[in-house]
């Protein structure tokens, strides 16, 4: 009784519900025999997983799909012992360097090199490679991606690198140039509510066209969100009616909220009970710019033309500097903080004209 | 009203300064001549500074306070004057004075001999006579506590190094002034318990420890136990405890309590300090014996009852805190099991009792924690001592040379003798910018700090950027927290009373605490620490700049300290979930946490919740579908609640609970990955190991149709790494059955 999101994920190459050139174009390289480097990107929830493990099952075929975890361990220059789990087939194998943290260099330089180094004994039979899956590329630190370039090139004839990640703005220009990239684009709305209406039929139940469309609008473009959301609502109320109402997950109603008492009041003291729910969001590992894009979008439909710029100005200005900054509180709080003040500025004016 | 008084307060912040400074003369007063009076300052003087009046108040032995009470004896009134003040004075017909009446005061009043002064002469006379007295009496007979030969001290201590004192009288005081070259910190060492500066009283710290070394012994022989660790800590008197441990900051007198209430309690002591070697072994070897050598002097001396019942010693072990390092190696911990089976007290003397090292040594020890002494209580003694040593000095000169040594009254004598050495007489002037440039470089801690960057008050008006940025150095990881957590509960002056401009102020200030984190991270990252006075620029100096005001609340510790923690926590939690599920989720754990813990938290519970115990089944069978455990059935619950989201495990009644529980139990849950139960395995053992291996069997069975497991791993090295634990749980058997086999052949052969 697996969730329907991955009871109904698809596992070869042509059954892709979207994107179907660029799947088939795919499906053209690896039928050549060999392919490059591959760099996939994308959204969250695009499908960069699932086209990944159709490729595997293109190149090895079905026994790419037996997979187990393994526990590697390695041991730092300094004496320091790290562990990291891995999931493997026996053609290739899949890690998350990023997990480690500051250490991912040694894992990628140990892992791929003890895997690249053997030679696979019977070529006949199987491709000559093996393929290395690397998640969420763009966590890893600068060093580690320069450990990544040579040996990219070193091993070539043994090992294929598949790296998936979400922006390519964080991979350096040397990784980006070595490998061919596979940009995986959201789907449109369109095309998730049709694979919702797909799934639904295959699970045996209707979903009326307008639902689907409604639950592809709130999922905002991610076919994962999607999908839950519509097992949820399936949970809730069956058979379907076309105005039910779609359970949001817990965090998005909390920070809604928080945008509402911004936008209620702007006082230092205000300031200080947002800075108890944006930590209350940070400690459920909610990624900062997804709160900080969340509070915008929530924030923007409460500004007048003017000032919808420079709000949307000071969100990017505090988004940069998210990201080359340390402890997100402070830069949210910042943004939460010039948010008042702009407001507070735009209220008293609007006040004054008004007399 | 209060329209008045907002601009009487709009007023008071921008008055002028003085109009005419220095264009009169200040007078020359006769000494002392202000003592026992009080004033109050108010207004703008016409040719001084307030604070220079205040000064020159203080200079002459008065008092000045900020507000008025019936005791205040005059009322400096300037221009622009407070008018609650007046209004006061009015009411308790306080004497009001202008500027000029002020210096009148100090020229016609005479000139009178200090109280302390007067103290001073007394005791000296007292204690002449005193001496006298002694001298005489000791012609007839040797006096009581000296009934101690120094030779029986000699030999209850073995090891030469060590210092020995006997306690009959000390140093007498003839023989001290004999010799000149003393240090002055020695030569005016207390000489009885009563003496010792803020440990007169009957609840003080010596007191407390004479009564415990006075009834140590027959609290041995009672067998007493420590009193509980929390309560009735004010009540204790450390009877339970074989040892005592004093703490204080440097200079109070603890070493000086210690020796002192040895000698009046009768104890001979060994006093082992931070000069001798204080190793496991070497206190093995040396104090180990003298601990227990009471039992060799009971058998040597065992004729006389009386002598034995005098026989009494203690150990000091001074400056425990700096028993450290490649040389004390082991030496706290021999501390410790030595005072376990000691018998005799052992007296402990550490500055920080909080300390690290201390935690272990604290808890078999009476806690006796020294104070500061407060200001007046050093500056009796040391006015006596300055008339001792003839030297002139006013009460208030000793004031600043006494705070500026921070009460350490080891540094004020020192201090003291240095400042006289070439004039006997030492002004208030000088001594004012003397105690200046001997000013003590004191710690301050970071809730202070944090109060000094936003507070506005004459202290931080005065200071440089340079104070202000080194006030971030205090302690520069933790004050950026400190200032962060506290800024939005300042008031700023600049924006009193206008939130607007309240809010802008608040939104720089954040503003340049990012720029502080920015850096902060290329400090980190790079080890450029050459930044860090551009990190105290952003993170200290511009906010306390911005918001500068007033600080009505407590000075709050950084949230962020036990939040990030926490995300670590749920990071972490995440990170086990998203590994246990991997094989069958494509998302990341920021995925997981987003988009499936939702969902996953209504499914698994749903199901209890409406059906009782008819949706057990079905919630199992989620669970094995993506392969959690019990465990992360509740991880997954603890990630995914939110203050707004309702607790559906408290909508279940106990028995769809236990039934879910038990059943979980009972089945047997094939995870792809090894769980770190071993005890559950154990216990499952014990029941019989041919079920087991039926189990075994089964479970092999279904390897092959779970799609997720590696069909050809039979003969993979993989096998102990899956879960099929049981499989690696027989196997080490036959292995070691081997490995025992080759090497009885070894041995053998």
């Amino acid at each position: 009784m697996s969730l329907w999101v991955d009871k109904h994920r698809p596992s070869q190459l042509h059954k892709l519900d979207y994107h179907k050139q660029q799947a088939a174009n795919l499906k053209k390289l690896i039928a050549s025999g060999d392919l490059p480097h591959l760099l996939v990107y994308g959204p969250s929830g695009a499908g960069k997983k699932t086209r990944i493990t159709c490729i595997l099952r293109e190149l090895y075929g079905a026994g790419a799909e037996k997979l187990r975890i393994e526990q590697s361990h390695f041991t730092t220059p300094s004496n320091k012992k790290i562990e990291i789990s891995t999931i493997a087939s026996n053609y290739h194998i899949e890690v998350n360097p990023s997990d480690v943290g500051n250490n991912d260099r040694i894992v990628i330089q140990e892992l791929i090199k003890n895997l690249a180094q053997v030679n696979q004994l019977d070529s006949s039979s199987q491709k000559e490679f093996k393929v290395v899956v690397l998640t969420e590329v763009d966590r890893l630190t600068k060093d580690a991606q320069h450990g990544l370039r040579r040996t990219m090139e070193k091993y070539m004839a043994t090992c294929r690198l598949i790296l998936c990640c979400n922006s390519t703005s964080k991979v350096i220009p040397a990784i980006r140039s070595r490998c061919l990239g596979v940009r995986v684009a959201a789907p449109s709305e369109e095309e998730i509510a049709q694979i919702l209406q797909n799934v639904c039929k295959k699970e045996g139940c209707t979903l009326p066209a307008e639902l689907a469309k409604r639950i592809a609008n709130k999922s905002n473009r991610n076919l994962r969100r999607a999908l839950l959301m519509c097992e949820a609502c399936k949970v809730q109320q069956y058979p379907f009616s076309a105005d039910q109402t779609i359970s949001e997950p817990d965090w998005e109603i909390y920070l809604r909220d928080t945008a509402t008492m911004i936008v209620q009041q702007q006082s230092p003291k205000r300031l200080l009970e947002v800075r108890a729910r944006l930590y209350e969001l940070l400690t459920h590992c909610i990624p900062a710019d997804v709160i900080i894009k969340g509070l915008l979008q929530e924030l923007l439909a409460n500004c007048d033309g003017q000032l919808k710029t420079e709000v949307v100005q000071a969100a990017a200005y505090y988004d940069h500097r998210l990201q080359i900054g340390q402890k997100a509180i402070y830069h949210l709080e910042a943004f939460v903080a010039k948010f008042m003040a702009i407001y507070k500025q735009f209220l008293d004016e609007g006040m004054a004209d008004f007399f | 009203m209060q329209r008045k008084g907002s601009t009487g307060y709009r007023g008071y912040l921008n008055r002028e300064g003085p109009k005419a400074l220095g264009s009169k003369e200040i007078p020359e007063g006769a000494e002392n001549c202000l003592e026992g009076l009080t004033f109050v300052l108010t207004g703008v003087y016409e040719s001084i500074e307030r604070d220079e009046a205040k000064s020159l108040v203080e200079k002459y032995g008065g008092k000045v306070t900020t507000s008025i009470s019936k005791k205040t004896n005059y009322i400096v009134v300037g221009r622009d004057a407070g008018e609650s003040k007046l209004n006061k004075a009015n009411q308790f017909g306080t004497k009001q004075l202008d500027e000029d009446g002020l210096f009148e005061v100090i020229k016609t009043r005479p000139g009178k001999k200090s109280k302390y002064t007067i103290q001073a002469e007394e005791a000296a006379k007292k204690e002449k006579w005193l001496e006298k007295k002694a001298s005489r009496s000791s012609h007839k007979e040797e006096p009581q506590t000296s009934s101690k030969p120094s030779s029986s001290s000699s030999d209850f201590l073995s090891k030469p190094s060590s210092s020995v004192t006997d306690n009959s009288i000390g140093q007498s005081k003839s023989e001290s002034q004999s010799e000149p070259s003393l240090l002055w910190v020695d030569k005016h060492k207390p000489t009885n318990m009563k003496t010792i500066i803020g440990q007169q009283g009957d609840k003080s710290n010596a007191k407390k420890l004479f009564n415990w070394l006075n009834s140590w012994h027959k609290s041995r022989a009672s067998g007493a136990k420590p009193a509980g660790k929390f309560f009735n800590k004010a009540n204790d008197d450390g009877s339970g405890f074989k040892a005592a441990l004093l703490s204080g900051p440097p200079g109070v007198g603890k070493t000086t309590t210690a020796t002192l209430v040895c000698k009046e309690a009768g104890f001979s002591y060994v006093e082992l300090n931070a000069s001798d070697t204080r190793s496991k072994k070497s206190l093995q070897t040396e104090v180990a014996e003298s601990l227990d050598n009471t039992t060799l002097k009971i058998r040597y001396c065992q004729g006389s009852a009386q002598s034995l019942r005098t026989e009494k010693h203690c150990l000091i072990m001074d400056e425990v805190d700096g028993m450290a390092g490649n040389a004390d190696r082991g030496g706290l911990q021999e501390l410790v099991s030595l005072i376990k089976g000691s018998k005799i007290p052992v007296l402990c003397i550490c500055n920080d009792r909080n300390s690290m090292k201390m935690r272990t040594l604290s808890n078999y020890c009476f806690d006796l924690r020294f104070y500061k002494p407060r200001l007046e209580q050093i500056k009796g003694a040391m006015m006596s001592l300055a008339f001792k040593e003839g030297i002139k000095i006013t009460p208030p000169a000793m004031n600043e040379i006494i705070l500026a040594a921070n009460q350490d009254i080891r540094q004020v004598i020192h201090n003291l003798s240095v400042w006289s050495a070439c004039d006997k007489g030492v002004s208030y002037e000088q001594a004012k910018i003397d105690s200046k440039s001997a000013k003590k470089d004191m710690k301050i801690g970071p809730f202070d700090v944090c109060r000094k960057v936003f507070v506005s008050d004459e202290e931080t008006a005065k200071m440089t950027i340079h104070d202000k940025s080194n006030l971030f150095f205090n302690d520069y990881s933790i004050a950026p927290l400190f200032v962060q957590e506290n800024y939005p509960m300042v008031i700023p002056n600049a924006g009193r009373g206008n939130m607007k401009e309240h809010l802008r102020l608040l939104a720089k200030t954040a503003d340049s605490i990012c720029d502080g984190d920015l850096t902060d991270r290329i400090i980190r990252k790079e080890g450029v620490w050459g930044l860090l006075p551009m990190q105290a620029m952003y993170s200290s100096v511009i906010p306390g700049e911005l918001m500068r005001g007033g600080f009505p609340q407590m000075v709050a510790f950084p949230s962020w300290l036990g939040k990030n923690s926490s995300t670590g926590k749920t990071d972490r939690l995440l990170a086990e979930l998203s590994m246990h599920m991997r094989l069958n989720i494509s998302g990341d754990k920021r995925a997981l946490a987003m988009d499936y813990l939702p969902v996953m938290r209504k499914a698994l519970t749903e199901p209890l919740v409406q059906e009782g115990g008819e949706g057990v089944p079905k919630v199992i069978k989620l669970m094995d579908d993506y392969d959690i455990t019990k465990d992360d059935f509740d991880n997954v619950l603890e990630v995914s609640k939110w203050p707004n989201s309702s607790d559906p495990l408290s909508k279940l009644d106990s028995k769809t609970k236990a039934a879910f529980t038990r059943t979980y139990n009972k089945e047997c849950h094939l995870t792809p990955y090894a769980t770190g139960q071993t005890t559950k395995k154990k216990r499952g053992k014990g029941g019989g190991a041919s079920e087991d291996e039926g189990d075994l069997l089964k479970m092999e069975g279904e390897d092959d149709d779970a799609a997720t497991v590696d069909s050809g791993d039979e003969e993979g090295d993989a096998l102990e790494n899956d879960t099929m634990i049981k499989v690696s749980l027989v196997q080490p058997e036959s292995w070691n059955k081997g490995k025992g086999g080759w090497e009885s052949l070894g041995i053998d052969l």
